[in-house]
């Protein structure tokens, strides 16, 4: 036998071989582009050998999945000589339709003549099983990002944590890297019960956790994770395994903080209403029961001049009940004010306004005022309301004045983090605020005897201030004077 | 009968003038006691009491607004506790407010010197039953 016809004969002993094996075997001559198919290619996809013709076109044309054209062409004119390339294509079976095989190919030679050879494998069970696979952790995937929820594991033993890829996203961590419980802990704001001791309690004592926080991501975000646990115990009642959750309730916990927010808001106006209330029965009441108190004096009086005098008291409590209707509807006004908005009112044109209209009290008092409105010079406010607040605090101080010297106010603006600041600091007597500091700002509380005093402007000032989102308090010490604090916005 | 007279002295601790007044010319016109001395201020009336103490002659029904009551100084809380206890002889101490609210009955009971809570202005049949009763 010549070299040649040896080859040849090899080539057929080996498809014998295959044959023999029942192997999905195939072989191709390149030159004479034909091809040979083995009886276990044909039983792989179910057809008999006199079925289909077993030419390049068919195969091409109606057994290989349109789609995996490109790949098988590409895998094996891929030219890598004594070598096997490997891919997976879907070919037509007689009666299953497409199903997955794995093909096996590699280029011969053998003289002039070229040959790639190959093989099939069906792994259409196992591939199939890989899809679902696939498409099961991409549905959990997605319900866990939709949850916001991560996995994360820990061997009691090695103390070793394993996260899942969601865990990750979570701490805003860019590149899958193993992370030690201590470096998780870091991603944690201190908390009273960190994150390592709920672990260590969980494994110690074989018991769930279910915790709350806050946590700094990688980015340097403040989210709330819910942290929560479960351990596993083998028949020894050991820790074998902690696995748990971390799930994002940012969301949720900004709602509730929100929420917690506004319910103490309204939980503070209601305390308001309700005291207004109190305070309109009771002036109504006071005023009413004085005048049916006098009006029945007044019958019961024979004397010309007892009647007289009865009769100018019932005057005067007629005229301080309409002072009364008259302080209610100057508290009811604020809820309209509300609608009329705001504009930008520089604070020295507003003391100037103040100053000129309360002249002749502060020259009478030989007063100094001293004010300092650069660090804030304007504010977006409801121009009346900063008027009532310069005119009720200024002619506050030189009401309440010290008797031994002469008032110095100082007035001046600050601003901390997004909240204009309003101050009035005085010298004056000073108010005891153990006796009297919880009523202050209460209406008709006035604590000096002064004659002056109607105990309506600290109320109304308050009332104000907090009707546009502020606040007010006050320090004061007896004999030394007074300072009110205002957060204006 | 200078006693007597002092056993006809009524003390009233407010700040309303009217009611003042009326109190004043009701019990004068009724001839429910001889005598109303008033205050407006606290501090007076302590003054007042403590003299009164020390003589010996003190009114026989003091009346005080209950919101005044609430901002006593502890010395006067002292001076009224020490008014009750200390003497045989009773000195009724009524808390009067224009609206007697539950809380602030409640309030009230804490002062335990006190005899009862009236209403403001009181009625004359109230005042009959106090004053008379206290005489």
């Amino acid at each position: 036998m010549d070299s040649l016809r040896e080859e040849e004969f090899k080539q057929e002993h080996n498809f014998n071989i295959a044959n023999l094996l029942d192997a999905g075997t195939w072989e191709y001559e390149v030159e004479a582009r034909s091809v040979k198919w083995s009886d276990g290619f044909y039983r792989a996809l179910d057809y008999d050998p006199a079925e289909i013709p077993s030419t390049p076109e068919y195969f091409f044309e109606h057994l290989l999945y349109h789609e995996d054209k490109p790949t098988f062409l590409h895998t094996i004119y891929q030219h890598n000589p004594g070598k096997t390339s490997k891919c997976q294509i879907r070919l037509l079976t007689k009666s299953a339709g497409y199903r997955w095989f794995k093909s096996f190919s590699q280029k011969t030679e053998a003289g002039d003549h070229h040959y790639i050879v190959g093989a099939i494998i069906d792994i259409h069970q196992y591939k199939t099983m890989e899809i679902e696979q696939i498409r099961r952790r991409k549905q959990n995937d997605g319900i866990n990002s939709l949850a916001k929820t991560a996995g994360w594991q820990l061997n009691p033993d090695t103390m070793e944590l394993t996260l899942s890829p969601e865990a990750y996203s979570i701490f805003e961590l860019q590149e899958h890297v193993p992370i030690t419980l201590d470096e998780a802990e870091t991603f944690l704001e201190p908390n009273h019960q960190t994150f390592t001791e709920h672990v260590k309690e969980t494994i110690k004592l074989t018991k769930p956790f279910d915790a709350e926080h806050l946590c700094r991501t990688a980015r340097n975000n403040r989210v709330w994770l819910r942290v929560k646990a479960v351990p596993f115990i083998d028949d020894k009642g050991q820790c074998i395994n902690v696995q748990g959750i971390f799930q994002n309730i940012d969301g949720a916990k900004s709602r509730e903080k929100s929420l917690q927010r506004t319910i103490s808001q309204l939980t503070e106006q209601n305390k308001r209403l309700q005291n207004f209330a109190f305070i309109v029965s009771h002036n109504l009441r006071s005023n009413t029961g004085n005048l049916k108190f006098m009006v029945n004096l007044f019958e019961q009086t024979t004397a010309d001049n007892d009647k007289t005098e009865v009769f100018n008291h019932i005057r005067s409590v007629s005229e301080s009940l309409n002072a009364t209707i008259g302080h209610l509807n100057e508290i009811v006004k604020i809820q309209a004010d509300l609608g009329t908005g705001r504009r930008i009112v520089a604070f020295k044109d507003m003391y100037d306004n103040v100053v000129s209209a309360v002249k002749s009290f502060i020259e009478n008092t030989n007063a100094t005022i001293e004010t300092d409105f650069t660090a804030v010079s304007e504010i977006n406010y409801i121009p009346a309301y900063l008027e009532s607040i310069f005119q009720n605090l200024i002619t506050n101080s030189l009401k309440y004045r010290h008797p031994d010297r002469a008032p110095y106010i100082k007035i001046y603006t600050q601003r901390k983090g997004q909240h204009i600041w309003l101050f009035f600091e005085d010298n004056g007597r000073g108010i005891d605020m153990k006796l009297h500091g919880s009523r202050i700002f209460g209406m008709y509380k006035t604590f000096h005897d002064n004659p002056d005093a109607r105990g309506m402007g600290l109320f109304m000032t308050r009332q104000q201030i907090e009707a546009l989102g502020g606040s007010i308090e006050i320090t004061s010490e007896v004999n030394v004077g007074t300072k009110f604090s205002i957060k204006l916005s | 009968m200078e006693i007597d007279k002092i056993e006809g002295t009524v003390c009233l601790i407010d700040r309303d003038p009217t009611y003042i007044y009326g109190f004043k010319k009701l019990t004068l016109l009724k001839k429910l006691c001889s005598e109303v001395i008033d205050f407006q201020d606290h501090k007076e009336a302590l003054n007042y009491l403590a003299i009164q103490k020390a003589l010996g002659k003190l009114p026989y029904v003091i009346l005080i607004d209950i919101h005044m009551l609430e901002h006593l100084s502890p010395e006067l809380h002292e001076t009224f506790g020490e008014i009750n206890s200390r003497l045989g002889k009773n000195v009724a101490i009524y808390a009067a407010g224009t609206l007697m609210t539950n809380a602030e009955s409640e309030r009230a009971k804490k002062y335990t010197y006190l005899t009862g809570c009236i209403l403001k202005p009181t009625t004359e049949h109230q005042l009959v039953s106090i004053l008379g009763s206290a005489a």
